[in-house]
């Protein structure tokens, strides 16, 4: 008894001593952080060509441009790739705070995508440490553009798997590591149906508002025939309500299916493509 | 022993200093313990006493352990409460802080509820502090980048206030009543401080004294840059409000 009183002192004259600092370092001590969830691993909700592990939250609408122009080898006369460009036309929208549900239409190939995002894990400190961010992504591609011979409906699908795990490490640098499986119905010969590839990305914060971005994407499997791995440089400038994303690649997709699987271009060759992602934000 | 015994006992002890309860029991006249009135001390007492034998001792022991209790108990009460209220500090740990900015494509507003003021009634200082993190914005794009962009909140989580009322007078948050009052101190917000000088309307009754507060606040000042690029418009400066209800009673 005596002596949970002498403790019960003990505290108390702590406290006693506490109230005679100031009025600010007294309540200071009250306010308690928690958990805190990190945002804002990455600008965009893409990376450069692939997705990152963000997802907007509810009801927002996000509107994407994205031009991936011809060979930069064109020289002038093809004005460096840009008199040829492939456009995708984008609509995301945030159903909750995890799951996003996207559309899209792309010159090349003219293929229809859509896809599914499902934030797993949110990275966070504080009272709850979690290391990283985890995003599922599963996208299904069809490809409308006239085949000769001509293909069916089965035969124009692919689909993609992949998972996004991504750590901010810093305020300046995030880190993503992307697996991903992609399935293609119908292939050539010699060509395989499933890809699998691990994809490697990050970002460089050199101002609150521009960062460097680089993504790599490795299949893990023999390459088809006349394939590369994709490899995608740039940097993001984001403006609030607008990100805008350039940068060199020397993939001409922008969706999974064409960037993991189907790169023709050797980018150390110099086949580069110039690039842009241009998201418009709208909270619903 | 029980209470009244105890009681009876410092009563008869008062009166006489040699008084021994085994002689004899002044209130209930003659009882059990008439076989030892030579001055012997009891021997069934000291047994019940659990071997305490000189009546001074005895006594001693008994207030320890039944007065001493309580008396130990009100100190550390009172040396608790001291801590916490002694100089009159009040406390309201779910102040709300608003801030505002009108633009010409759209009006920026956040509210931050767990925003925690203080004010010491004895001297009329003031302090708030509140996380960043806590406020929160309409459009979630909009929280991101102030927490990211703006504010740094991961450098920078918290703002605080620092003051004093001027001229202060203890007494006149005794009286219900609503005063306005001049407020000076240091504001402290992006990791910059700046002197701030503000009215404070304060409303007292005789359960709380609630505390409102508007100001100004120029961005550019706290080192919160705004750069061009940026099509949201912001202002460069943003109307604050703050109010705190503190409890002067806080058991109701």
């Amino acid at each position: 008894m005596r002596f949970v009183f002498s403790c019960l002192l003990l505290i108390s004259s702590v406290y006693l001593s506490n109230a005679q600092d100031d009025l600010l370092s007294q309540i200071d001590q009250e306010l308690d952080e928690g958990k805190v969830m990190i945002e804002g691993t990455f600008k965009g909700t893409r990376l450069i060509n692939g997705h990152s592990v963000e997802t907007r939250s509810r009801k927002n609408l996000t509107f994407i441009i994205s031009h991936r122009f011809g060979n930069i080898r064109g020289g002038a006369y093809e004005f460096f790739g840009m008199d040829g460009a492939n456009i995708r036309l984008g609509l995301d929208y945030a159903v909750t705070d995890k799951f996003t549900l996207g559309i899209g239409r792309n010159s090349l190939g003219k293929h229809l995508d859509g896809f599914a995002k499902y934030r797993l894990l949110s990275q966070s400190k504080g009272d709850k440490q979690i290391p990283v961010a985890i995003t599922y992504f599963g996208s299904a591609a069809y490809r409308t553009v006239r085949m000769v011979p001509e293909l069916n409906f089965q035969q124009n699908l692919a689909f993609t798997n992949q998972l996004l795990i991504a750590r901010k490490i810093s305020s300046a640098v995030s880190l993503q590591l992307m697996p991903v499986w992609v399935h293609y119905n119908a292939v050539a010969i010699q060509e395989n149906n499933d890809v699998f590839a691990v994809g490697i990305g990050g970002r460089y914060k050199i101002g609150k508002r521009f960062s460097i971005n680089a993504e790599y994407y490795y299949q893990i499997q023999e390459l088809n025939p006349d394939y590369f791995n994709a490899l995608a440089l740039g940097f993001d400038i984001d403006t609030g309500g607008h990100i805008f994303q350039f940068h060199i690649t020397n993939s001409s997709a922008m969706i999974a299916k064409g960037f993991v699987g189907e790169t023709t271009d050797d980018f150390f060759g110099g086949n580069i493509h110039l690039g842009f992602n241009i998201t418009r934000n709208f909270q619903l | 022993m029980s209470y009244t015994s105890l009681i009876k006992f410092l009563i008869c002890y008062a009166k006489d200093p040699n008084f021994n309860p085994c002689r004899s029991d002044p209130f209930n006249g003659s009882d059990v313990h008439q076989h030892c009135l030579n001055g012997i001390v009891c021997q069934t007492d000291v047994i019940k006493g659990a071997g305490r034998g000189p009546v001074p001792f005895f006594v001693f022991d008994q207030i320890k352990r039944v007065v001493g209790l309580k008396a130990q108990l009100i100190i550390l009460l009172i040396i608790c409460s001291f801590s916490l209220f002694a100089q009159g500090t009040l406390i309201d740990k779910n102040g709300t802080a608003r801030f505002y900015s009108e633009a010409p494509v759209e009006n920026i507003e956040a509210i931050n509820k767990k925003a925690i003021g203080a004010i010491d009634l004895s001297n009329g200082s003031l302090a708030v502090s509140m996380l960043m993190r806590d406020f929160t914005f309409e459009k979630s794009l909009m929280q991101e980048h102030f927490n990211e962009n703006y504010v740094e909140s991961d450098k920078y989580p918290k703002s605080t206030f620092k003051g004093k009322i001027l001229n202060y007078d203890p007494g006149k948050f005794n009286k219900p009543g609503s005063y306005t009052l001049k407020v000076s101190g240091d504001l402290t917000i992006h990791g910059v401080t700046n002197p701030l000088e503000t009215e404070i309307l304060c409303q007292v009754s005789n359960e709380s004294i609630s505390v409102e507060t508007k100001f100004i606040v120029a961005v550019a000042k706290f080192k919160i840059d705004i750069p061009k690029i940026v099509f949201y418009n912001i202002a460069e400066e943003v109307e604050v409000t703050a109010s705190f209800n503190f409890k002067t009673n806080p058991s109701k």
